[in-house]
């Protein structure tokens, strides 16, 4: 009989056995005697013990318990998740500036050329892409693209950031006092090249528009403003140009429905993807104008 | 794998008290101390209780006691691994109780005596001597000795048995039994000599 099986049951000769053992033992007998002087669930207490001592060496591997590694994982993740998110949110944001800068280049600070609005028409689609392949574009000096030599620098398309502030605002309209009168309400500040050699004696033509609200009637004054006047010089020019303004306000997906001046295809979507951010997005819109 | 640990464990499980130390003191490994340690837990526990009287103190101990006796090397060259961890385990609750201040009464228990004369007197063959010298002395002892003793030694009866018996408490049944078998060891010894010098004067 063990110490443990005499605890839970001291009669018989099996407990006999061991108290006369003891007497030979004192590490027995002061262990019997220290059992019989308190009282307590003593099995359950070297139980504990053994598995105390035990359980150091009985730990099982790692790989037979799959849950710690889910429980790692998720704290992994949980740890990492700041991170992650800040880094999706960077994507995004960059993502979105990117496409903003790219639908900014052809808005308002690229040289909106008419090539380079047949570069950037990526929003036009096939039926209106194959009218505007057929056309003819201008040749210019310099690609506008192109890093302006001091010579050309004039004639140069400068790009100029959008500005908020009220200062800057105020200085450009300083500079011009009759865009100034034409668009009080002025946010943004373009500076480009007019690209009509008759307009070329001035070698910058500051235009200044976008209101705080730009829509139809606004694009419509805004394109009489910007066209190529070259273009079908003496012929009454109307057309109907459809298009859908994304989310962003940025036109897209231009379809020229009717146009009595195929020269002014290329001229229209320059102008429509150059123009200012729409103020009413997420429509499509169609427009007819007579020039 | 898991099967190899499983052998493992079942073949350290199968090895004696004295393999264990020695694979221990040979091998240094750990995973032999902790089995060897193991099967002393309920021996150490019990000791424990006996010195400082409550569960979780005792309970302590035989952690303690576990830390600084696998750190000590003398666990290295001992032979008697019994003995030394008792002497060690008892020092250690001397100790605790020195350190606690309390004044708890506990018979110390003399290691020197040894009963195993007696012990074999009273269980093995017996020449005619002994038969006397018992007979004479198991007279000389007080009833309640001399009727503990027989229960015990003669009827195999535990503790609890001659405590359920004769209605006395567990510590003075272990009292009678003590205390009678010490007198009937020096009486026999005393008996025995005596027979020893009538032989020799006979002669």
């Amino acid at each position: 009989m063990e110490l443990k099986d005499y605890i839970s049951n001291r009669e018989g000769e099996e407990a006999n056995q061991l108290e006369r053992r003891s007497m030979n033992d004192p590490f027995l007998r002061e262990a019997i005697d220290g059992f019989d002087s308190v009282e307590g669930n003593h099995l359950s207490v070297i139980r504990k013990l053994e598995e105390q001592i035990g359980g150091k060496k009985e730990k099982k591997p790692i790989k037979s318990r799959p849950w710690i590694w889910i429980v790692v994982l998720i704290a992994a993740l949980l740890a990492a998740s700041p991170f992650l998110w800040k880094t999706i949110r960077q994507t995004i944001e960059n993502a979105g500036q990117k496409h903003s800068n790219q639908n900014l280049s052809i808005n308002e600070n690229i040289p909106v050329s008419r090539d380079s609005a047949l570069h950037a028409d990526h929003f036009v689609n096939e039926e209106s892409t194959s009218q505007s392949d057929s056309l003819p574009y201008k040749e210019e000096k310099s690609s506008p693209l192109s890093i302006p030599e001091k010579s050309d620098q004039k004639k140069a398309i400068f790009i100029s950031p959008t500005l908020t502030s009220e200062e800057s605002e105020e200085s450009n309209i300083a500079k011009s006092p009759e865009l100034q009168e034409k668009t009080p309400n002025t946010t943004v500040n373009q500076t480009i090249e007019s690209k009509n050699p008759s307009e070329s004696q001035e070698n910058k033509t500051q235009i200044t528009h976008t209101s705080s609200t730009f829509g139809e009637n606004e694009f419509i004054s805004y394109f009489k403003r910007n066209y190529d006047r070259s273009l079908c010089k003496g012929q009454t020019i109307s057309f109907v140009v459809n298009f859908y303004v994304s989310p962003t306000g940025h036109p897209g997906n231009i379809v020229i429905t009717e146009n009595n001046c195929p020269e002014m295809a290329t001229e229209i979507k320059r102008l429509l993807l150059g123009s200012p951010i729409w103020s009413k997005t997420n429509r499509r819109v169609t427009l007819q104008i007579n020039l | 794998m898991m099967a190899k640990v499983e052998n493992n464990k079942t073949h350290i499980q199968q090895l004696t008290n004295d393999q264990l130390l020695e694979r221990f003191q040979t091998e240094d490994k750990k995973i032999y101390f902790d089995e060897l340690y193991k099967r002393y837990i309920p021996l150490l526990y019990g000791l424990c209780l006996k010195y400082l009287k409550n569960i979780e103190e005792a309970k302590n101990a035989v952690m303690e006691i576990y830390g600084e006796v696998s750190t000590n090397h003398s666990l290295y060259i001992i032979k008697n691994f019994h003995d030394w961890l008792y002497t060690f385990a008892k020092n250690h609750c001397l100790h605790e109780m020195r350190k606690s201040n309390s004044r708890r009464f506990v018979e110390l228990v003399d290691d020197k005596v040894n009963f195993e004369k007696e012990f074999t007197l009273f269980d093995g063959n017996r020449s005619s001597e002994e038969e006397k010298a018992l007979a004479v002395c198991l007279k000389k002892l007080n009833e309640n000795q001399r009727k503990c003793l027989e229960y015990f030694y003669n009827d195999h009866r535990s503790y609890a048995e001659i405590v359920a018996t004769t209605g006395n408490t567990l510590s003075k049944v272990k009292s009678y039994i003590f205390t009678g078998r010490r007198n009937l060891e020096i009486c026999i010894a005393k008996e025995l000599k005596k027979a020893e010098k009538e032989d020799f004067e006979q002669q």
